[in-house]
């Protein structure tokens, strides 16, 4: 189970990363991983009324951080999420989701080489490919 | 009458029939003038060919799995190279306090350091009634009925994802007039 935490200001959220962390250790739930994530950067301008000159402009990002959870009896989920729930700070929005390979995709950059390859390895079980091969 | 026959004749010749059908090749449209041609080629040799081929994708895969997975910078943890060489300009000796300052500090620092404390073991105890409790009504339902015990233990996969936000800093402003504009996403990708 993956736990995201995602807020403007990375000094509270740090914190509450810790927090989960610790929780989930008082309920003895085994901890797999405790990272941070690249924030999600963005633009934030403001118009001059009327007009599209740019009147301020200001960059924020979003900081993430993810606490992943292993496997943990049905039960005690809920008990684990009102505790979450009851200490969660200013500023933060917490996700709670199955983990699933895509999250931890996303933790890495994408190979675009490796991927090419892979098509091109696929491709030769395609059959439009394989008749041009010539010993089909 | 001459003309006439002569023009049927002659359209009768650019007709397909059946004895002029001899002559003529006819191919579908789709033969365009700039495809390569079919070289014939050894059936096992070719075969080969594609076994080689596909040999030496999998092994530049592998090769590339190995030293592949490269994981994205975060930028609050690494070093921010400006700041780190105009280091020299910044320093500053370390500020002197008065006593009763720090007296005033020490005081606030345990009083905080014991609220904090009060409010962990309040959270511990909660932890340790709750599951006792749940372990106790969940032993009295086996007890009762064990379809609903197994129906009780159960992941609940329904709920997740989950969203919770934080609470904010104040209420909504009453009759807030926001300013135009706009949000654009200027996150790095990689691709």
């Amino acid at each position: 189970m993956n736990i995201r935490l995602q807020g403007h200001d990375f000094v509270p959220l740090e914190k509450y990363q810790a927090y989960v962390h610790k929780i989930a250790k008082k309920f003895q739930f085994p901890v797999v991983d405790s990272y941070a994530v690249a924030a999600q950067t963005s633009r934030a301008t403001t118009f001059k009324p009327q007009s599209t000159i740019v009147d301020e402009s200001i960059g924020l990002s979003r900081y993430e951080r993810v606490v992943r959870v292993g496997p943990i009896p049905a039960p005690r989920v809920q008990l684990f999420l009102q505790m979450i729930r009851a200490h969660n700070p200013i500023g933060v929005t917490m996700t709670v989701k199955e983990h699933e390979k895509a999250d931890e995709d996303y933790r890495y950059i994408p190979d675009l080489m490796l991927k090419e390859k892979q098509t091109e390895l696929k491709s030769l079980d395609d059959p439009a490919v394989r008749r041009n091969l010539g010993w089909e | 009458m001459i003309p006439w026959k002569t023009a049927t004749s002659a359209f009768g010749k650019l007709c397909l029939t059946s004895s002029n059908q001899r002559f003529i090749h006819t191919s579908p449209a789709t033969c365009s003038v700039f495809m390569k041609r079919q070289k014939k080629i050894d059936p096992e040799i070719a075969k080969t060919r594609e076994i080689r081929k596909r040999k030496k994708l999998e092994k530049e895969i592998r090769e590339m799995m190995r030293h592949s997975k490269k994981p994205k910078p975060v930028d609050e943890m690494a070093l921010d190279v400006k700041s780190a060489k105009n280091l020299s300009e910044r320093i500053r000796p370390p500020t002197q306090l008065s006593d009763e300052v720090v007296d005033e500090r020490a005081l606030v620092l345990k009083e905080y350091c014991r609220s904090r404390s009060h409010l962990m073991k309040a959270d511990e105890k909660w932890i340790r009634t709750s599951i006792f409790l749940q372990n106790k009504a969940l032993a009295e339902l086996k007890k009762l009925d064990p379809k609903l015990y197994e129906a009780a233990i159960q992941p609940d996969t329904g709920s997740f994802p989950q969203t919770i936000n934080g609470p904010s800093l104040s209420a909504p402003v009453e009759n807030y007039d926001s300013p135009d504009g706009e949000y654009t996403d200027t996150t790095r990708t990689w691709s």
